[in-house]
């Protein structure tokens, strides 16, 4: 299982004065069990590249092959396309709209067209797996829980779906320090369970940092730069450029290193910091 | 320094709907804001640090106990509007909060409420979008701007009421980084400018730059000073689930192994500045 992207474009209000190129010869593979993070500005194309990937928009150009299926091929049955790519949007908990918990986590699997006692098994699994309590929480109102156990609602009803690709818009955006660490091992947890592939777009740089094995930099409708976090974030100047900050960790070592203190500016975590400042710290007369 | 706003004892409690059980979100808070001060007011959601926002400016009033505001009691209908525009309030969805079609429309909206003479609300209306560097939006529509830009707007559309206070509920909470950085800039200038500040916030970042910092859960406050003596708290923040900034937590491992940090270093740049002694 993995995604071909080739060559792909798209252009919002193509004729008109306002035309504007949100898409531009984008080209990358996600192979099999990876999670990638996806960073750019407002406006940058993270948005309209994800509502591509899941089938929402349609390219004006270019190919998306998901697990061998090119999803952009005419006549292709959108079913088809949301049973292998599901996508959580920007604060779905404003999405739920049924009267109980469990209701609105089978709104996708009974789209499928699954039996009852499928969708049952789907719903009781997808609620454990994003930390709730079936028994606790299946007969009750979503808008009777907190910000962040609605949004693990919000999460389980794509989840259920079983999708091969699983894409997330901004899945900490708003929360509190609590509910933000909550779901961030939430996602590690699908992942390690499922297996699938992970694409999320953040503006946490500490967050992409911590999940991402690859980190896909967007400017202006272009893919500008893949790679590790490691390797992504070495570039903080480059990412300054285009409105883009390291994880703040890494931006207080540049800072060292900019005052002529030897640390590691690759530090991503507060422990390898820590470990580069203890040493240069050691090294000097600190002790 | 006298005190802008005085809470005394207050107690708030929200009307359960269905089975009419009330539940208390503020139990029993005393607090005095310095005028001119920038306070930065962290918990968990569920503390109760909105609900006392909203309490500060008379959008709610106490179930019991008193809030003061540049001495006017919020309960004291007749005064509302002297509450009203000492202390103005910046939300955080800022598509909730502007009313008008045209920028500028939106910011004269408070200055034509007060009943402000209509030839000086165009120089405050210009005033307010240059200080929040919005001047050349405004005649452009809320609809065409990033968050960032729509909550610059809802906050010029405060300044142009004149107030002595704002109240900053979350402002930065949908915003992306570079909206953050932006709306963070332009509350310190507000505060430099001589404006109390309250700052509702989960991001510990942004409350470093305040100070005082007061730290709510279940109602009620755990921690309240400079970020220095708060932040230097770290287990208890850890207790409440709040998040410790990430030169705290370095300092912290440090010391743990052997090292002497000071408890004053709490942002980056006290860091920065504690290593280089040692250039």
């Amino acid at each position: 299982m993995s995604i071909q992207v080739r060559n792909l474009s798209y252009i919002y209000n193509e004729g008109l004065t306002s035309e504007t190129v949100a898409l531009d010869n984008i080209n990358f593979d996600i192979y099999d069990g990876e999670v990638a993070g996806i960073i750019g500005h407002t406006g940058s194309g993270k948005s309209t590249l994800l509502q591509q990937l899941n089938g929402l928009l349609k390219p004006r150009g270019g190919t998306i092959i998901v697990g061998g299926t090119d999803i952009t091929r005419p006549g292709i049955s959108m079913r088809d396309v949301r049973r292998r790519v599901g996508l959580v949007f920007q604060y779905p908990e404003y999405q739920l709209f049924e009267e109980t918990v469990a209701l609105d986590v089978a709104f996708g699997p009974k789209n499928l067209g699954l039996r009852e006692d499928e969708v049952d098994e789907r719903v009781h699994d997808a609620l454990e797996l994003v930390g709730l309590d079936y028994d606790e929480v299946a007969g009750r109102s979503p808008f009777e829980l907190s910000g962040g156990q609605k949004r693990r609602v919000a999460i389980a009803g794509v989840i259920a779906m079983k999708p091969q690709v699983l894409i997330l818009d901004e899945p900490t955006a708003g929360l509190d320090p609590g509910s933000h660490d909550e779901i961030m091992a939430m996602i590690r947890k699908v992942h390690e369970s499922q297996q699938n592939i992970i694409l999320f777009v953040s503006h946490n740089m500490e967050d992409v940092a911590a999940l991402s094995d690859k980190v896909m930099v967007m400017d202006r409708g272009k893919l500008i730069t893949v790679g590790t976090p490691k390797e992504v974030f070495r570039q903080r100047d480059r990412l300054a450029a285009i409105a883009l900050d390291v994880p703040p960790v890494t931006e207080m070592m540049f800072q060292l290193k900019e005052r002529g203190i030897d640390v590691d500016t690759g530090a991503l975590t507060l422990r390898e910091a820590e470990e580069s400042i203890y040493d240069y710290l050691r090294g000097s007369k600190a002790k | 320094m006298s005190s802008i706003i005085q809470i005394r004892n207050l107690i708030f409690e929200y009307e359960k709907e269905e089975n009419g059980e009330p539940v208390r979100a503020i139990d029993g808070v005393t607090l005095d804001i310095e005028e001119g001060s920038f306070v930065a007011v962290i918990g968990r959601n569920g503390s109760g640090k909105s609900t006392l926002a909203k309490n500060l400016n008379g959008l709610f009033v106490p179930t019991e106990g008193t809030v003061l505001v540049d001495g006017w009691d919020t309960r004291d209908d007749e005064h509302i509007w002297e509450v009203r525009q000492t202390a103005g309030m910046v939300f955080q969805n800022p598509d909730n909060q502007l009313v008008s079609s045209i920028v500028e429309d939106d910011v004269a909206f408070g200055p034509e409420n007060l009943g402000v003479e209509p030839s000086l609300i165009r120089e405050r209306v210009d005033r307010a979008l240059s200080s929040v560097r919005m001047g050349e939006y405004r005649h452009k529509a809320p609809h065409q701007l990033s968050g960032g830009q729509k909550q610059r707007v809802a906050i010029a559309g405060v300044i142009a009421m004149r107030p002595k206070c704002i109240i900053f509920d979350e402002p930065t909470a949908m915003l992306d980084p570079r909206g953050r950085r932006d709306i963070m800039k332009i509350i310190q200038q507000l505060h430099e400018e001589g404006i109390t500040v309250i700052l509702i916030t989960h991001f510990m970042d942004e409350a470093v730059r305040a100070d005082r910092v007061i730290i709510m859960d279940k109602g009620s406050v755990l921690l309240d000073g400079t970020p220095a003596e708060v932040f230097s708290r770290r287990e208890r923040m850890l207790e409440v689930s709040l998040d410790v900034p990430v030169a705290v937590e370095i300092a912290a491992m440090l010391r743990s192994r052997g090292i002497d940090v000071p408890e004053d270093v709490i942002t980056p740049e006290d860091m920065v500045e504690f290593v280089c002694q040692y250039r």
